[in-house]
């Protein structure tokens, strides 16, 4: 049968607007509900997931520490050994070369009259004001023979002259037995600046 | 009121009387309709039209009487619905029926463009006519807008607002059945009766009786016999026609007393009815010669008078019955006749959105 409805036509239209407002807040809340729901449900099984991945990702780690542990421990007597070979080669290096003051010596400065007995390096003594030395200055001490008291002097004056001391001495000189004669003994002191030459 | 009800629960019938409300809801179980809550009220006011404090008062008894949600459909006002058979081109010629009807409508019934409400049907095509015919009903928004700004106003959501007379045949479609012949409906009611005539399935034609009210039977009574309306009322529903009397009532000297007086007013109250059912029932054995009238049913107030749908049964040449409970109000457990009689159309209203 025909439906009838004696309505105003406009108060139908305003009935049916109310309605369709009520039902789209209706079903707003149903797809909001349903949305959160969703969420929350894939939420939950995404931190289950994420938990066992993690888990899986920290034992890794976890053997990864362990094996880095123990290629740490192998290593360090090797570093320590290395660290040896450094500070020795770092003491080497930091040492000046003094075979090649005394070739120079002997083939430069010492001539055909005079020989070496002895040769001392060292500090020069704190309270050694004789020297007019301060505490990094190096006095090398060398002793041996002179056919004769020029031949000394002349040893001495090329000690001098080289221009690698800046203070040259002679300490002390007297005759004594050499091989089947007499020669001049002589104790000669060269004091130089650490790590220079003399000054001009 | 949630915003989920609306969706869920079924309306309200309202069937707004000149002295009773009635009001009917339905519900589903096991796949049936059922009246799942019924009322029947007195109104503050009778003869007058519902005010807001009527309203409001309704809307505290329904919440009683277990009536749940706010959606309402009510019944137009019987004696202010116009209705007219319309004459239409052939359906073929693409005519525009809508533009048709609304226009021969304000014509037959006087009516002005945009200040009334239209519902038309398709009926069925009458024997000797040579043009289609429709039923159209009309209600003017002068009449229509009173009734729904007070039930606007009292929080009640309206949702049709239907022909009353409509309504009682869709809740006797049971009794009316799908057989041929044509059936009519008398709703007897206190301001008028009005009669439908249903063929096909639908309304063929629809009328307000004159003089038919029963406030003009109880007027008569209460004058001629001296008594209150209230009396009058008792008289009338306690005795009714003398054939008929009920046998608790033929011990009660009172009765027996008023039974001679009462038959004569009586029986000039129902030949004024008769002369307008014969009338119509002529009228739909011109349109309709092949489907003669079979059945009245009698519903509203006058029906549940003692007596009275046997007088009818022995004037008219159609079977009477008075209302039998619908199907819907079998389930809700209610037997009663004059409960069934005075509900018919509100449980029609109740299933507005039930039906097709």
């Amino acid at each position: 049968m025909q439906r009838i409805n004696l309505i105003p036509k406009s108060r139908q239209r305003d009935r049916q607007r109310r309605v369709r407002v009520r039902l789209w807040i209706c079903m707003s809340l149903c797809y909001a509900a349903l949305l959160a729901a969703a969420c929350l449900s894939y939420r939950g099984m995404s931190s289950s997931h994420d938990l066992t991945a993690l888990t899986v990702d920290l034992d890794e780690k976890q053997a990864e520490l362990t094996r880095l542990e123990d290629q740490q421990k192998s290593l360090r007597p090797r570093l320590n050994e290395q660290k040896l070979i450094l500070v020795a080669e770092q003491s080497i290096s930091d040492q000046p070369d003094w075979s090649l003051l005394l070739t120079y010596l002997a083939d430069e400065v010492l001539g055909d009259k005079v020989v070496l007995s002895g040769c001392v390096l060292a500090p020069s003594a704190p309270g050694d004001k004789a020297d007019n030395t301060d505490s990094d200055t190096l006095v090398l001490t060398l002793t041996g023979y002179g056919q004769g008291t020029a031949d000394v002097s002349q040893f001495i004056l090329r000690l001098e002259q080289i221009g690698l001391f800046e203070k040259v001495t002679l300490a002390r000189t007297n005759r004594e037995p050499y091989l089947a004669g007499q020669a001049i003994a002589f104790e000669a002191r060269c004091v130089m600046v650490n790590g220079g030459g003399a000054h001009d | 009121m949630s915003v989920f009800s609306n969706f869920m629960e079924r309306p309200i019938g309202l069937d707004i009387g000149s002295r009773l409300i009635k009001a009917a809801q339905l519900g589903r179980k096991r796949g049936h309709s059922v009246v799942t809550a019924t009322a029947i009220i007195g109104r503050s006011h009778p003869d007058t039209p519902i005010d807001r404090d009527e309203a409001l008062r309704l809307s505290r008894v329904l919440s009683q009487q277990g009536f749940t949600g706010r959606s309402i459909v009510l019944a137009a006002p019987g004696e202010r619905v116009m209705s007219s058979v319309i004459d239409m081109p052939p359906r073929e010629s693409g005519a525009p029926y809508d533009v048709i009807a609304a226009q021969e409508f304000m014509r037959l019934q006087r009516q002005e463009p945009g200040r009334f409400e239209l519902a038309w049907w398709d009926i069925p095509k009458p024997a000797r006519a040579s043009t289609a015919k429709v039923m159209a009903v009309g209600c003017a928004h002068a009449d229509s807008n009173p009734i729904l700004d007070v039930f606007a106003s009292c929080g009640f959501d309206v949702v049709a607002m239907d022909l009353g007379l409509a309504a009682a045949v869709r809740a006797s479609r049971d009794v009316i059945g799908t057989t041929a012949g044509v059936s009519a409906v008398l709703d007897m009611g206190w301001s008028s009766a009005r009669l439908a005539l249903v063929h096909g399935g639908v309304v063929v034609f629809e009328r307000q009786l004159t003089n038919s009210g029963l406030s003009v039977l109880h007027d008569r009574v209460s004058k001629s016999l001296g008594v209150d309306p209230t009396e009058a009322e008792a008289l009338i529903q306690g005795v009714g026609m003398p054939e008929q009397v009920p046998a608790h009532s033929a011990d009660d000297a009172r009765f027996q007393a008023v039974t001679p007086l009462l038959r004569p007013i009586l029986v000039a109250y129902l030949d004024d009815i008769v002369k307008d059912l014969v009338a119509s029932f002529e009228y739909a054995a011109h349109q309709y010669p092949d489907a003669p009238a079979h059945r009245l049913i009698l519903i509203g107030g006058g029906g549940c008078i003692p007596g009275v749908a046997g007088y009818l049964d022995g004037k008219v040449a159609v079977a009477v019955v008075p209302t039998a409970a619908p199907q819907a109000m079998n389930h809700h457990g209610s037997q009663h006749g004059t409960e069934a009689a005075l509900l018919t159309g509100t449980l029609g209203l109740a299933g507005y959105h039930g039906q097709g």
